[in-house]
């Protein structure tokens, strides 16, 4: 195999599927289709580092599942090529809806493992804020969750902070977990000399600045607030994301070497990238400036000093600002989660100012023009709002903010609504009811009915979107229209998570270091293929039992409603180590593969790509030989083996790797129970011979019981009892061999074993008819091996189809003679090797194989390839141009030609079917050798012979 | 019609299945009936109506046309050209008299030496109950 292998005349294509196969013998176009192996076979050394890190575990199918394996791992380890493969069904579907590709199989899997620091650097991998997103992120990953459709998804966002917040306690750990492993040929890059100009320090800015810097960049963060983090800081209220937590993060990245200048504000990003005042000029210019222009509600009142833009509320009191609220009426207008947000933190700000200087906690309500079911806020924030004791007005919608005679809110004026027809959004259109006007009592009056880019540092040569309210991008570069700036965030999208934000960010750095590289720009991202789990695997997992319906194990505390509200402290708990563990098991591991990364790290030759995808191969080859061998006859269908009832049931493959010195045991021949067996049963003939199963024989079996039954005798001493209906030594030396074993004490009894019974204290019983005696013997074992039948394979008829073979009655592919021609097939230039064909051993294979190969060879050899003279031919005076047998032929072999106005059949194509001569309604075309004279005159032949019946 | 006749049949049996599988009954040393001549054709597709009726007209009591499984023809789709042929030459067969029983199709693979003997035999027995083809009367052989 290794000679193969090193061979520098055969290609080995491995992992890969023949897809499609035309032509004809010499001429033969194969397509090829190159599965992705995710690791590239010419950097591969297969040292096996990947093995330990790996943290998926799979039955072995080459230990016939008596083992496991890795999700990178190598079938053997004389497996041709020596490298290895990831097992890999595609891209989990919670990495596929996160706008970062959050490897979420990959920390989930990892968390499984107690490797809560990989699993933190596998976080970082995309998303430079892990605590935060463990907090406040949307999770479109469990929506897209397939563990939804058995209960409930994965609580993938509190697995998240759950690893963010140990890796805070854990610092000595995660340096560990980052450390370099191994020295890898890629280094970090070198300075640059790029310089780079961020402009706000929000999720998109702060991730392009991480990004950049770790690519050798000089990167400069300027932001205008006296605090960094954009929205994340000043939008989101302490009690949901901790201002100390999100600063951890921030850190994190400023300490990579990036300058940030807070409190200084960029009046003109173009002016920046080109201008020395702010330190430029700069290489490239990132504008992520966020959305923090409030939207204004197109009603009167909107200058009164009591009505408040949210954002303006929630910046103020991100930063200890709040307005006098104790004892007040505070409406909030509007449905989203920043109308949550600033109702809750209205809530608090009024409670705590009342608790310092007494009085009346504020009165809060929020008014939404639509329902609760259209409300657009997350459920949870809607929950702890009227927890928190925020009172909701449906279908109203505010006309005026009134004001009293000294120019101080008074009350909100409103108009009831009535839902209408779906809009474009699918959510269900308010309408105004006429006349149907209300007066709310108000003090304060909040709008967050949502937030625009303000652009005024952004000159109008950077183009707008189309509604002029954001800055247009290519998707692809998130390049704006001015040669080296770049924007992404909400500046682009308008209000949106954070996610998106980092997401895009990441898009934006990898554009902007080409840029700065003078590389090709990026184009559209390579959609990765999703890993979907059927329904159908979700039924046959549940039915087995690895599957069993729950409820999430991550139910985060809450600190109660009536404590919470006198404070800004953080609303939800800590996830326990015991209770991510155990949420991390219910992960239905969608991809196989979790791409977590961590084989990355550990890779010398940098030989990993997860990233490959399929490759298509059209190749030209003159002659074919298959060689798929055959599967193992599954003993499941005949009840009386008792397979699958007891682990010491084994079929004869499964003994095989039992006894290997790779496999499962290191070569011991141990019982599930692990000890060794003190007698064993060996039942030859199981699906083989039999009229139940199938009903030729195998060949090979005797042959290797043999074997299994010296193996036994020599490793264990045990008693080996052999039922055989014939012995079948028909090869060289075999009859010595058998010989031999009778010699080494092994008890031979003729007569298939007819069952086998599962006692109730787990031991075996083997009955059979010992026909030499002609009685029933009764067998105790510990251990029973069924010598089952080979089989053709389950896709035997895919492979018969593709190639153009024909099948026997056995089910294998059939030879073109059983007699003269064993290598050679119906289809010339196809030709067959080894069990492919039939049941042999290897001896019989190795000789079957050659003569398939000298075959081929002496085809390929001659350069030239004779056809049969077997082709039809047209008579031109008689053809009379119908073009009947043009769509006669499956081979296009028939021309029309115009000029002679004749039908011409190209004799290198012909295969010499005749269905064209038979269509021919002039009989213009005879086929050569079976023309209607010679089959008419065989016809009178036959007809004019005497009849004479021999009986024989 | 007495007992001894012996019907006779004239069959063309495509190279590729049906002729394998004569073949392979012979190899296996199955026994069927010595009623059926065999005339070897590339394929169920190249055989042409009048090769049927020819023999039905001289007096033959039957023919057989052997062919692949539908979906296997060794040129892909000469065994659909057969089966619309032979539909066509039945119902002109019906149409003037003639009794279309006489005219068999059947898809037997090369794996199938046994329903090869099968069909010979079912076959014969058939055209035993039907007795003489009524055209030998009329043509005299």
């Amino acid at each position: 195999m290794m000679d193969a292998g090193r061979h520098p005349n055969i290609t080995l294509l491995s992992y890969s599927e023949v897809e499609d196969v035309s032509g004809y013998v010499g001429n033969f176009e194969v397509k090829v289709r190159r599965n992705p192996r995710y690791v590239l076979e010419d950097l591969c050394t297969a040292c096996s580092l990947c093995l330990e890190v790996c943290p998926i575990t799979l039955p072995d199918e080459f230990n016939e599942g008596l083992g496991t394996r890795p999700a990178i791992y190598r079938s053997f380890a004389q497996a041709i090529p020596s490298v290895f493969v990831i097992d890999k069904k595609g891209v989990a579907p919670c990495r596929d809806a996160c706008p970062t590709g959050q490897r979420a199989q990959g920390y989930i899997a990892l968390i499984r493992e107690r490797r809560f620091a990989d699993a933190y650097r596998s976080i970082k991998e995309d998303n430079p804020f892990p605590a935060v997103c463990g907090r406040i992120c949307n999770h479109v990953c469990e929506d897209a969750c397939s563990r939804g459709r058995v209960d409930e998804p994965i609580s993938i966002m509190r697995l998240k902070r759950f690893v963010a917040d140990w890796a805070f306690e854990h610092p000595e750990e995660v340096a560990k977990a980052f450390a370099p492993k191994i020295d890898q040929d890629a280094e970090t890059p070198d300075a640059t000399g790029k310089r780079v100009a961020i402009v706000g320090s929000g999720p998109a800015g702060l991730t392009v600045a991480q990004d950049l810097k770790l690519s050798g960049h000089d990167v400069t963060v300027f932001e205008a607030l006296p605090v960094a983090g954009g929205m994340m800081r000043v939008g989101i209220p302490e009690y949901r994301l901790p201002a100390e937590i999100l600063q951890r993060e921030i850190d994190e990245i400023i300490d990579l070497g990036i300058d940030l200048k807070l409190n200084t504000k960029v009046d003109d990003v173009v002016a920046l990238k080109s201008g020395e005042d702010q330190g430029g000029p700069f290489d490239a210019v990132f504008v992520g400036i966020g959305a923090h222009s409030d939207v204004r509600p197109p009603v009167t009142g909107v200058d009164l000093p009591q009505m408040l833009a949210a954002n303006d509320f929630l910046r103020g009191a991100s930063m200890d600002y709040y307005p006098d609220l104790i004892g007040k009426k505070v409406i909030v207008l509007g449905g989203g989660d920043v109308a949550m947000d600033a109702a809750c933190t209205a809530v608090r700000a009024g409670t705590m100012q009342a608790d310092r200087e007494g009085g009346e906690p504020p009165e809060v309500r929020v008014a939404y023009r639509r329902t609760e079911a259209e409300m657009p806020a997350l459920e949870a924030e809607y929950t702890q709002a009227l927890e928190d004791g925020v009172a909701f007005d449906w279908l109203v919608s505010p006309v005026s903010v009134e004001a009293d005679d000294e120019g101080n809110v008074c009350g909100l004026s409103c108009c009831r609504m009535e839902l209408g027809e779906p809009d474009e959004s699918g959510r269900r259109r308010p309408m105004s009811i006429d006349g149907a006007e209300c007066l709310m009592d108000a003090d304060v009056v909040i709008s967050a009915i949502g937030a625009r880019p303000n652009l005024e540092s952004v000159p109008e040569v950077i183009k707008r979107t189309p509604n002029g309210r954001q800055i247009a991008v290519d998707e692809n570069t998130m390049a704006t229209s001015v040669d080296g700036i770049f924007a992404a965030g909400d500046a682009v999208t308008g209000m949106a998570f954070v996610v998106d934000a980092v997401g895009a960010g990441h898009k934006a750095a990898r554009a902007m270091h080409a840029y700065l590289m003078g590389l090709p720009m990026p184009g559209p991202e390579v959609k990765l293929p999703v890993a979907d789990v059927s329904d159908e695997e979700i039924e046959a997992r549940k039915a087995s039992g690895q599957v069993v319906e729950m409820v999430r194990v991550c139910t985060l505390e809450e600190v109660d409603a009536g404590e919470r509200i006198h404070s800004m402290c953080e609303v939800t708990g800590p996830v326990s180590e015991e209770e991510a563990v155990e949420e991390a098991m219910r992960c239905l591991q969608c991809g196989v593969c979790s791409e977590c990364n961590q084989c990355v790290y550990v890779c010398g030759p940098l030989a990993i790509d997860h990233n490959m995808v399929e490759e298509h191969l059209d190749l030209k080859v003159g002659a074919i030989i298959v060689a798929t061998g055959f599967q193992m006859w599954d003993p499941h269908q005949l009840s009386q083996y008792s397979y699958g009832k007891s682990p010491n049931i084994l079929t004869g493959m499964e003994f095989e790797r039992l006894s290997s010195s790779g496999g499962p045991t290191g070569g011991e021949i141990l019982t599930a129970e692990g000890k060794k067996p003190e007698s064993v049963a060996i039942i030859h003939c199981v699906g083989s011979r039999d009229h139940n199963a199938h009903p030729y024989c195998s060949r090979v079996c005797c042959m290797y019981s043999l074997k299994q039954a010296h193996l036994v005798r020599d490793k264990t001493g045990a008693d080996v009892y052999n039922f055989y209906m014939d012995m079948r030594t028909f090869g060289k030396g075999y009859e010595e061999f058998y010989e031999r074993v009778q010699e080494e004490g092994i008890i031979f009894i003729r007569g298939r074993g007819a069952q086998v019974e599962v006692l109730p204290d787990g031991k075996l019983q083997v009955r059979g008819e010992d026909s030499n005696l002609g009685r029933v013997v009764q067998v105790d074992a510990d251990m029973v091996i069924l010598s089952t039948a080979i089989e053709a394979p389950g896709d035997a008829d895919q492979t018969a189809a593709l190639f153009g073979l024909g099948r026997s009655e056995d089910g294998f592919f059939a030879e073109a003679h059983p007699k003269m021609r064993p290598v050679e097939t119906n289809t010339d230039g196809v030709f067959l090797a080894g069990t492919a064909q039939g049941p042999r051993d290897v001896p019989d294979t190795v000789a079957h194989a050659g003569a398939a190969a000298s075959m081929a060879l002496a085809l390929l050899d001659k350069g030239v390839v004779t056809i049969s003279p077997q082709v039809a031919v047209v008579n031109e005076t008689l053809c009379s141009a119908c073009k009947t047998c043009i769509s006669l032929c499956p081979y296009t072999a028939i021309s029309f030609v115009e000029r002679d106005n004749v039908a011409r059949v190209n004799e290198a194509l012909c295969k010499g079917c005749g269905a064209c001569a038979a269509g021919c309604p002039p009989g213009a075309i005879t086929a050569r050798h079976f023309t209607d004279e010679q089959i008419m005159a065989q016809i009178e032949g036959l007809l004019s012979m005497p009849r004479v019946l021999v009986e024989a | 019609m007495t007992s001894d006749f012996e019907p006779r049949i004239i069959s063309f049996l495509c190279t590729w299945c049906t002729y394998t599988a004569a073949d392979t009954a012979g190899i296996s040393r199955m026994r069927y009936p010595p009623n059926a001549d065999i005339i070897r054709v590339m394929c169920s597709g190249s055989v042409d109506p009048t090769y049927v009726l020819r023999p039905l007209l001289d007096g033959v009591d039957g023919v057989l046309i052997g062919g692949c499984h539908p979906g296997d023809c060794h040129y892909q789709s000469g065994n659909y050209k057969a089966r619309r042929r032979i539909v066509a030459l039945k119902m002109i067969l019906d149409s003037v008299g003639l009794d279309d029983e006489r005219v068999w199709l059947r898809w037997i693979s090369g794996a199938e030496a046994g329903r090869y003997a099968e069909t010979v035999t079912q076959m014969t027995e058939a055209l035993k109950e039907k007795g003489l083809n009524p055209m030998r009367q009329k043509w005299a052989v």
